[in-house]
């Protein structure tokens, strides 16, 4: 599937998977993923870079589940497409969806912040 | 009270299930390291293991088979992202009571809970 056709953030996706439509659950579900998925960013970029198939597959197997959580499709298909690859030993492919994870994370990112500062999510 | 333990490498998710059940009529525990469910077992009974599939180290069908052999009464719902590939890892002999497709929803997991907390009920009942 196409991940450029994907939503970047759907927060329609993280009430339905909460079942919880509260600014809390939203602050605490996004502020997390954030947390978390950077890690899993700078993990996925490094394999990335060392060609480690394993680890590029499992740290998007992780990431992917993480983003259906929360509604980052656009993030959460590239993901998907990255295992996927990885797993058939797929050089190509690989080579052509690594450089999109840099540009697609930043897009992910923004929209998270935007959201969090909508509801009243402080930082500091 | 039906006791659930959920098994699952990532915190991030664990979270997410510890938020989505807080409400619930359940006692939720929830587990990192699958290497530390035997010490967990020996103190705390559990009537339903909830377990990821891609762990490091082990795989939640190998656990859940494990766990089969050693505590046979205790339910085992298998989570996974690639359902049809994990079951096709599973050892012959390993029965499942449940299988959920990751990402879980609270209304799947709730659901997955109630079907076999009614069970366990219809057994006290017996």
């Amino acid at each position: 599937m196409n991940h450029n056709t994907a939503i970047v953030l759907d927060l329609r996706v993280l009430t339905a998977m909460y079942g919880d439509d509260s600014a809390q659950t939203i602050t605490l579900a996004l502020s997390g993923f954030r947390r978390e998925a950077t890690t899993y960013i700078e993990q996925l970029q490094l394999a990335i870079q060392c060609n480690t198939l394993p680890d590029i597959a499992r740290f998007s197997h992780s990431l992917k589940s993480m983003c259906g959580l929360v509604g980052a499709g656009q993030l959460m298909q590239l993901c998907q497409n990255l295992e996927q690859a990885a797993r058939q030993q797929d050089g190509p492919s690989l080579a052509r969806l690594a450089p999109e994870l840099r540009q697609i994370w930043h897009s992910l990112l923004t929209a998270l912040n935007t959201t969090l500062q909508q509801y009243g999510y402080n930082d500091a | 009270m039906l006791k659930v333990l959920f098994i699952d490498d990532d915190a991030y998710i664990l979270s997410a299930y510890q938020r989505m059940l807080r409400s619930s009529p359940y006692q939720c525990s929830y587990l990192q390291q699958p290497t530390d469910l035997w010490q967990l077992l020996e103190f705390q009974p559990f009537d339903i293991v909830l377990a990821d599939q891609q762990m490091p180290g082990i795989t939640g069908t190998e656990l859940l088979w494990q766990l089969q052999q050693r505590y046979p009464a205790v339910k085992r719902v298998l989570i996974s992202g690639d359902l049809s590939f994990a079951l096709k890892q599973q050892s012959p002999e390993l029965t499942l009571n449940a299988t959920l497709s990751k990402p879980c929803s609270k209304a799947a997991l709730l659901e997955c809970l109630q079907n076999h907390g009614r069970s366990d009920q219809y057994q006290h009942d017996k």
